[in-house]
């Protein structure tokens, strides 16, 4: 079970199967949400396109390169789980 | 590919702001603690708080958790957290095989009540691996040297798992003693906080912070 | 001696004068309680027997029958109680949220003050709560997690090196007992806390204001909003028992967290310091 709490797009995250708490940058707290929100496994394109021109990625890294690299984090804390196609 | 959520996690609950002045995501002012100097990652992830036991600090007998460690500073929480661990030489001495507490056992005892001298590697210990094969927790705590860079490594945390069980490191629990094993077990370092790897010596360093006697 | 401190009973055993004057003077305002009944710690600070006690006299500081420290030099007794009694509450109470840092209150609203050693947190709270602020606790702050709110301790304040001679200029009247010289943290010493928050000791507050100090000689006086985000990350990370709580744990920093403004404070002057906080405390609710 994972909760949160965001304020001013700066999200903590706790999560209890690790008992670890991490704070997450806008871009990683709108992912971990939109993935939350959707119940259901999502593709990185499809999660990226879903945050849109909401958060300010810069303009030097592909969209989908920044959120790869948010659920590669993610991934690496016990956040979200890559699954198969 | 497709990336799914392990769980569904309860709503986020955005705070409305009562406060006077609306806080904004200020660039925290450097030299600030862990946060601010190179603790903060600059990726997504911007800080962890591993789950570890909680916080001490020590006043002389230097005892902290192994984050609180890092820092490096002597007196960093002002109220003292003492250890009263005892090293891998007290604790193979036959005249201290009274302090061991069950379910470790030092020797094999016969008869009803009994019970065999405990493995290393084993269910009771909860360490992984086998670089010390069918050794007992004894025979590894008498073990000479550094072979395989991890033998100095394999005496402390033997005495660290005592001293835990024991009571005696209220910073370090079993819990504590065996994550660091296992974890330099599958990738041959420990991590404190994220981002620092500790190789053998560095932990076995840490643990003689908790062994002051 | 049994001696009430806010939510707890410490009995107190110690045949050594320096700790019996520095407790006669320090907590000549604090309850006395039945001896014989309920003690949440029973403590003693002794002179260690052995070899040592004629050629360099220590001291040992006891509870409840085991030594949890290695001993120090005779003339830190009572330091050494008061770090033990610390000791004692950020040990033994895991059904509160135990967090190093100052708070002190104003009309029951109260302001934590969270800072790494060195940071001046405690001179702070030591002129504070010599201009009216109520003191709660100096070094320990104890968050109940099913009321959110804070609660009392009111022990004496420790004051180390260079902050002794500031508190002692600054409140001239406030007592102080003896300095203690070559401790770990350096010269100690411990003021007595004022008699009304040892009054309200069984008051709890609410949380209001979560403020990162900072004292930097020459510094200008700034109060700047803190990301509470981050806020909460510090807070967190200067739980002792943080993990103890698990999710509760979580929920208890974040509510917290929401219900309190947060500010990075900076001063290198502590009559400003305290005219900011002045304004901070009339400000709207």
């Amino acid at each position: 079970m994972i909760c949160w709490r965001e304020w001013d797009g700066e999200i903590v995250v706790y999560y209890d199967l690790t008992g670890n708490t991490h704070l997450l940058n806008s871009l990683a707290g709108l992912v971990l949400r939109r993935l939350a929100e959707s119940g259901a496994a999502r593709s990185v394109a499809e999660l990226t396109e879903s945050i849109g021109p909401s958060v300010a990625i810069e303009p030097d890294i592909a969209q989908i390169e920044a959120v790869e690299a948010v659920l590669t984090d993610l991934e690496r804390f016990g956040l979200a789980a890559r699954g198969t196609a | 590919m497709a990336m799914s959520e392990q769980q569904v996690p309860e709503q986020p609950s955005s705070t409305p702001s009562t406060d006077a002045s609306s806080p904004q995501a200020t660039s925290p002012e450097a030299g600030r603690r862990r946060l601010l100097q190179g603790g903060l990652a600059a990726g997504p992830v911007i800080f962890t708080l591993f789950s570890r036991p909680a916080l001490g600090g020590g006043i002389g007998g230097e005892c902290k958790t192994p984050s609180g460690f890092l820092s490096g500073n002597l007196s960093q929480h002002g109220t003292p957290t003492f250890c009263s661990g005892r090293t891998p030489g007290y604790w193979k001495q036959s005249q201290h095989f009274g302090d061991w507490v069950a379910p470790y056992f030092p020797t094999a005892v016969s008869g009803p009540g009994g019970h065999q001298a405990t493995t290393f590697h084993s269910a009771t210990t909860g360490f992984t691996g086998n670089q010390f094969g069918t050794q007992t927790m004894l025979q590894v705590l008498g073990t000479g040297g550094n072979t395989g860079g991890y033998t100095a490594l394999g005496r402390h945390i033997t005495a660290a798992l005592l001293n835990a069980r024991r009571g005696w490191t209220p910073v370090l629990s079993e819990t504590g003693v065996r994550n660091i094993w296992n974890e330099y077990v599958s990738k041959g370092y420990f991590e404190p906080s994220a981002g620092i790897k500790w190789y053998p010596a560095q932990i076995v360093d840490y643990l003689v912070t908790t062994m002051p006697l | 001696m049994a001696l009430r401190t806010g939510a707890f009973v410490n009995v107190i055993q110690s045949a050594i004068p320096a700790v019996s004057e520095a407790i006669a003077l320090l907590y000549s305002n604090h309850p006395l309680v039945e001896s014989g009944g309920f003690a949440d710690f029973h403590v003693s600070v002794r002179a260690a027997t052995g070899v040592r006690r004629w050629l360099r006299r220590q001291v040992l500081f006891e509870f409840d029958g085991a030594r949890p420290f290695k001993p120090l030099p005779f003339p830190q007794a009572f330091p050494m109680l008061e770090w033990g009694l610390n000791w004692c509450v950020s040990n033994h109470c895991n059904n509160l949220l135990v967090f190093h840092a100052a708070v002190i209150a104003h009309e029951n609203r109260a302001l934590i003050l969270a800072a790494p050693p060195g940071y001046g947190k405690s001179t702070l709270c030591a002129a504070l709560v010599n201009c009216g602020w109520r003191l709660l606790s100096d070094e320990l702050t104890l968050i109940d997690p099913a009321s959110g709110n804070v609660l009392p301790l009111a022990r004496p304040v420790s004051l180390k090196n260079a902050s002794i001679g500031v508190i002692r200029s600054f409140a001239p009247d406030a007592p102080l007992s003896r300095i203690v010289t070559d401790t770990v943290k350096g010269s100690v010493a411990h003021m007595r806390p004022p008699v009304g928050s040892v009054q309200r000791a069984n008051e709890p507050a609410k949380p209001h204001w979560i403020v990162f100090p900072r004292f930097q000689s020459g510094a200008p006086t700034t109060l700047s909003p803190y990301a509470k985000a981050r806020a909460f990350m510090q807070l967190a990370d200067n739980a002792f028992n943080y993990n103890v709580h698990g999710k509760r744990g979580f929920e208890t920093v974040a509510d917290l967290v929401s219900s309190s403004g947060c500010y990075e404070f900076s001063y290198g002057n502590l009559n400003e310091a305290v005219s900011v906080f002045d304004t901070l405390a009339k400000s709207a609710p």
